[in-house]
């Protein structure tokens, strides 16, 4: 188990090394950083100080470790727009994100199992052949194509929910959060909805095969010839079994969902990270563009890490392992 | 205990009769018979063993009687009367009641027959709840008592253990006694010691014999290995390709096989030909299924095949239960079957 | 023959066969089929703006889709934008199956260290999510048609170097490669003359597909405004240029486009499942 932590541990540290110096490449050799901060028709001698000040006149290697320092401490630069340290403003806007993203899981979750199970079960009818038809559409229609289908039919013809915003907002333990009031969570139902759709497509997908694997195996063989009900054996002999895989996913996935965040935030005018990385994008924001990447790529080997040990943890013959 | 002899158990209506059974697969490249027209039939009490190579469709047998044969496979033909009902074509809701509480089955590879996920104390009492209302403690009680027969040392700690931390005897032990858990009239056990070592095969032997005598239980007992059902049997049926070849009392097959394949099957086992330099073979490997093969299917790899053969060989009654599928069958010369007889 | 057959017996791949073809013809010829120049400001006139689908202006012509709020025809903008789509998703898609082949040859080829370190490459590119990687590139390189072509081969790569590897893997341990490197062929001759022939199926399907996986990132990433620049309107620009009308009820601008966008895709994702099964007769469905 010790070993199998420091070589996690090693990969996922040379991987956000990996990717530092490819952002910071990108951002400090590709792009000219200065020509952002300094009025290009200045005086040679204020372009020289900024340079000189910035470290940008010292060779790569040395600007990029200085780069890792200031990143260790917590200083990714201070936003242009915002005039706000970059990490702060993430911060700030990460539980909306957050929580649109947890909200879309738990909708994956709850309706992608049981459709998953019944199109497992069912095998080859049309309701199976359905359900496998409109996962492999919300794996491949893009996003936001379907999130503008939902604002017409739900906001602009129904006048059910707002088309957009994140409403008002309640305090708790000093985090923002849409859940606890009746307007937030009518902002927040298409949001996550729409954001819900790609999880909701793999786990369909993945309870799909897991069912179908499953139920060529002996002990689902095995509690048939017992006489247990075909019910129970998928409830609580293959569900059991195929529980691990999805629970993995779904944390996997988590990662992604952050990063898929930016075109669900975009369309509905959520005020999370990805609406602020994209607009950053659009005004060449380069410390939050910077802070951004970094912090997702963090946040993805993060996760990755945890839910290899949720998934040593959930699985019993590991677990025994750990106990003997 | 009653009944036991073959010959007596031909007498009143036995506990199982399958008719004509055949079991198709359809596949891309053709129809594939599985089981090809078989009859047998069990007593009440009776353990007979279900002897052949590995495809010979001894466990699609097994299968087919429980009614578990799933798509592209289907019961083409045939009649399975148990209890003096018809199984073939029964609702699976009535299959299903019967399946774990009548009739129940015990797997080859008890590695992989029971839930990963589950604690056995949980697998083993959905089996009871399947089928009868009991007090959850009652049940407990139950499991452990039988774990506890079948040789299981301190069984209430193994109810509470996964699977994966018994051993591959111990797994197939609990196994068995969930096959036992209703008190069914028949065990279909498919090669339930294959897997595991000779020490422990011959504990679980020794456990289920002793079982069985108490709870007067049928079993058909599949295996490939003539030397392990000859110590459970009471009758034995030979299976090839599908088909049975032969069948008889333990005694008369092992001491004078009629059909070749048996004979070769015989020679094959050591302790059989001491003097042997090399163990005799049969040539050739069985036939593939679905390659169709003219005539007698032991055919090609047969020393005795004439022309005859290529006519299809019915299964003769020779006396009793006694029977070949055979135009050669291989009289002993010093024991001629007429001397058997009388 | 046979294999034509069963690629031609459901109406379903028929239907999405031929409203590939005639997308991709609609494309090819946008500028001799369309009404008028859609950028071309001289042929606009702003008395024409947002007219609703099927209307016809003062001077009788026609708006099959409507126009948007210069007055621009949106039947023509689909035509065109379908044409920059598909030009920049075929392009990188071309560029990607080149480029992901030959890594996933060399890879399966060299094997040993070339191939550890390449396929950990790969595993670490595919185990972040494509639109990460393509914004990561967009926000670094900075937007335009090159720069988006260059985030989608950086995004599909990975998965043709992968496929190819995979397949050649196999290919590699048969008796006439074997045979081949007896006779003291070149490694590049056996691997391109011998292996790739072998490794055709898995890669053409992936390819299909990826296909439409790529018209959907040129469209988010455009849609975000962060993809081509405002003179190369394609499908996702048009549909986020029109979503401001859309909540003043001018659907039009926003639909058609989009319809169009995602009628390609699920039609390429059909032609791509149908490949599958021919191709693979041991994929279960």
């Amino acid at each position: 188990m010790g070993a199998f932590l420091v070589r996690l541990l090693f990969q996922g540290i040379v991987t956000l090394l990996v990717v530092s110096i490819i952002i910071f490449v990108g951002v400090f050799a590709i792009g000219n950083p200065l020509y952002v901060l300094v009025d290009p028709s200045a005086p040679a001698e204020v372009v020289q100080e900024t340079l000189r000040q910035l470290g940008l006149d010292r060779p790569l290697h040395e600007q990029y470790v200085r780069f890792v320092l200031s990143a260790l401490r917590g200083d990714l630069g201070t936003s242009y727009v915002h005039a706000l340290p970059s990490l702060e403003l993430i911060a700030s806007r990460l539980p909306a994100t957050l929580e649109l993203v947890v909200a879309g899981l738990v909708i994956a979750f709850l309706v992608g199992v049981p459709l998953g199970l019944l199109a497992g079960y069912m095998a080859n009818n049309w309701l199976a052949r359905l359900i496998s038809s409109l996962s492999i559409l919300g794996i491949s229609l893009p996003t936001f194509w379907i999130a503008l289908i939902m604002i017409i039919v739900f906001s602009l013809e129904l006048g059910w929910v707002p088309t957009g915003g994140r409403g008002d907002v309640a305090t708790v333990l000093g985090i923002e959060t849409s859940l606890l009031t009746a307007s937030g969570l009518a902002h927040m139902a298409l949001p996550a909805l729409a954001l819900s759709l790609f999880p909701l497509a793999l786990i369909i997908r993945l309870t799909r095969a897991g069912v179908r694997e499953h139920n060529r195996m002996d002990y689902v063989k095995f509690a048939r010839a017992m006489g247990i009900s075909p019910q129970r054996i998928l409830v609580s002999y293959v569900l059991r079994n195929i529980l691990i895989p999805i629970v993995t996913m779904m944390g996997l996935i988590f990662g992604t969902l952050v990063a898929f965040a930016v075109v669900t935030e975009t369309v509905f005018a959520w005020p999370g990270i990805g609406k602020l990385i994209i607009d950053s994008i659009k005004v060449s924001d380069r410390p939050v563009i910077i802070a951004y990447l970094l912090f997702v790529v963090t946040m993805f080997l993060v996760i990755s890490f945890i839910v290899d040990l949720i998934t040593a943890a959930l699985d019993p013959r590991i677990r025994l392992v750990k106990a003997s | 205990m009653q009944d036991l002899s073959p010959i007596a158990a031909t007498h009143r209506e036995p506990l199982l009769k399958v008719r004509g059974l055949s079991t198709h697969f359809t596949t891309v490249s053709g129809t594939v018979q599985a089981v090809d027209g078989v009859d047998f039939e069990i007593g009440h009490g009776e353990v007979v063993g279900l002897v052949g190579e590995s495809g010979s469709g001894k466990t699609m047998v097994g299968f087919s009687i429980l009614g578990l044969i799933d798509p592209p496979g289907r019961i083409a033909a045939g009649k399975v009367v148990f209890e003096g009902n018809d199984l073939v074509g029964l609702p699976e809701r009535e299959l299903r009641g019967l399946r774990g509480r009548r009739i129940s089955m015990v797997f080859q590879d008890p590695l992989t027959t029971l839930s990963p996920t589950m604690r056995i104390g949980r697998q083993m009492t959905n089996v009871i709840a399947a089928h009868q209302a009991m007090p959850m403690a009652d049940a407990r009680q139950h499991c452990r008592d039988l774990l506890g027969k079948l040789g299981i040392p301190s069984p209430d700690e193994r109810m509470h253990a996964y699977p994966h931390q018994l051993s591959g005897g111990m797994r197939q032990r609990v196994c068995i006694a969930m096959a036992m858990l209703n008190r069914p009239s028949l065990i279909i056990a498919d090669e339930p010691t294959t897997a595991l070592d000779v020490t422990t095969q011959a504990q679980i032997l020794g456990e289920v014999r002793k079982l069985r005598e108490e709870t007067g239980t049928s079993f058909i007992w599949v295996t490939h290995d003539l030397a392990v059902v000859s110590e459970l049997a009471d009758r034995l049926l030979v299976m090839y390709a599908g088909q049975i070849v032969e069948q008889g009392s333990v005694e008369t097959i092992l001491n004078r096989p009629l059909h070749p394949y048996t004979k070769g099957l015989l020679d094959s086992i050591p302790t059989n030909n001491p003097d042997a330099k090399r163990l005799p073979q049969i040539p050739g490997s069985a036939p593939p299924p679905g390659i169709g093969i003219e005539g007698c299917k032991f055919r090609p790899r047969c020393g005795f095949a004439t022309d005859t053969c290529l006519d299809k060989p019915d299964l003769k009654i020779l006396e009793g239960t006694r029977a070949v599928r055979c135009f050669h069958p291989q009289y002993d010369v010093e024991h001629p079957l007429t001397e058997a007889m009388s | 023959m046979g294999k034509l057959s069963a690629f031609t017996d459901s109406k379903l791949v028929l239907l999405a066969i031929g409203l590939l073809g005639i997308t991709i013809l609609a494309a090819l010829f946008a500028p001799w089929i369309a009404p008028q120049d859609p950028y071309d400001l001289a042929q606009l006139y702003i008395l024409d703006a947002r007219l609703p689908p099927l209307t016809r202006n003062a001077d009788g012509t026609l708006f099959l889709l409507g126009t948007d709020d210069q007055g621009r025809d949106v039947f023509s903008a689909v035509l065109y934008g379908l044409r920059i789509s598909l030009g920049v998703a075929f392009v990188a898609t071309a560029i990607a199956v080149v480029l992901g082949t030959s890594i996933g040859l060399l890879s399966a080829y060299a094997g040993g260290r070339t191939d550890a370190v390449l396929m950990r490459i790969v595993d670490m590119q595919l185990s972040f999510p494509a639109v990460l990687i393509a914004l990561m590139l967009v926000a670094l390189l900075g937007t335009g048609i090159e720069k988006v072509t260059i985030a989608i081969v950086a995004v599909q790569w990975a998965r043709y170097a992968r496929t190819v590897r995979g397949a050649a893997m196999v290919e590699r341990e048969r008796e006439y490669v074997e045979a081949a490197q007896c006779l003291a062929y070149s490694p590049s001759r056996v691997m391109f003359r011998h292996i790739l022939p072998n490794c055709m199926a898995p890669l053409s399907i992936l390819a299909t597909v990826e296909v439409a996986s790529a018209i959907s990132i040129e469209a988010t990433l455009s849609f975000l405004g962060v993809g081509l620049p405002i003179t190369q309107p394609s499908l996702g620009l048009l549909i986020a240029n029109g979503y401001p009308f859309m909540l003043s009820g001018n659907y039009w601008l926003s639909i058609y486009p989009g319809l169009v966008l995602i009628a390609v895709i699920i039609a390429i994702n059909i032609v791509g499942d149908r490949l599958r099964e021919v191709l693979n007769p041991r994929s279960e469905r």
